[in-house]
């Protein structure tokens, strides 16, 4: 899995691509949880060239966003496929954050606010 | 060909060479990519589990998926000799609490369950065999 982390206003975006998985979502879980530690206190994560998640980045975002919320921070997703998007709902995690269709939504709806 | 098999290591890193052949037999038989995706994850959490908790040892071990078109529906084999488990047996995860409460324990079989259709489990010649099973829309 590729990403890349740049800064958008108040808010670190980070733009996954390929894959968040077993192998690679310990190196992720690191770089995010690094960034949620000494960076501000939004975060917003580009799915939109992720093509899988499994339980292990499930589990990542998790982690991220209770810290977060304990420097009362928030974290958003956007560009989520179908297929990640069906995973959200029967993991039960579409509700724990906001989801944006595009890029462009989640810079206007949510970095920008 | 309505079946294929392909042995695997017991490392993670052979999740990902075993999607690429999931997502071609899935083009072979035209499943949809929600198909093909609910399929691999499937077998991903599966695999993800025996590889990380189910050996003792610390040898390589030899898994050996099978994946069957049969009429309207998708069969996922899995056998390995990893010790016993039975994933119908695991604790379910509940995905209606809220954040502070949830624990990702358990959601990686929660997830192959809900995708999947059908899974059964059994024990044999010290290996665990777990069948999935998922039907196609037609």
């Amino acid at each position: 899995m590729e990403t890349s982390q740049t800064q958008v206003g108040n808010a670190s975006v980070f733009a996954l691509k390929g894959r968040l998985d077993s192998k690679t979502s310990e190196a992720f879980e690191q770089q995010l949880l690094e960034a949620v530690k000494t960076g501000p206190q939004k975060v917003l994560l580009d799915f939109s060239q992720l093509d899988y998640i499994s339980s292990a980045g499930l589990r990542v975002l998790l982690l991220a966003t209770r810290a977060l919320q304990e420097k009362e921070g928030k974290m958003a997703l956007c560009g989520l496929k179908p297929g990640l998007k069906n995973v959200f709902d029967i993991a039960g995690f579409s509700q724990f954050f906001p989801l944006y269709a595009s890029l462009e939504e989640a810079t206007t709806q949510f970095v920008k606010q | 060909m309505n079946e294929i098999s392909v042995v695997l290591k017991n490392e993670v890193e052979e999740i990902e060479r075993l999607s690429e052949i999931v997502n071609e037999f899935g083009s072979e038989h035209n499943l949809s990519e929600e198909f093909v995706y609910a399929v691999n994850l499937a077998l991903d959490e599966i695999l993800t589990n025996t590889i990380s908790y189910g050996y003792l040892d610390k040898e390589a071990h030899e898994i050996t998926v099978t994946l069957r078109v049969q009429g309207n529906e998708l069969a996922a084999e899995v056998i390995d000799d990893a010790r016993a488990f039975d994933p119908l047996s695991a604790p379910k995860a509940d995905v209606n609490l809220p954040l502070e409460q949830r624990n990702v324990g358990g959601l990686g079989i929660h997830l192959a369950r809900t995708l999947m259709d059908e899974m059964t489990y059994r024990r044999e010649q010290d290996k665990n065999v777990l069948i999935m099973k998922k039907r196609i829309a037609s």
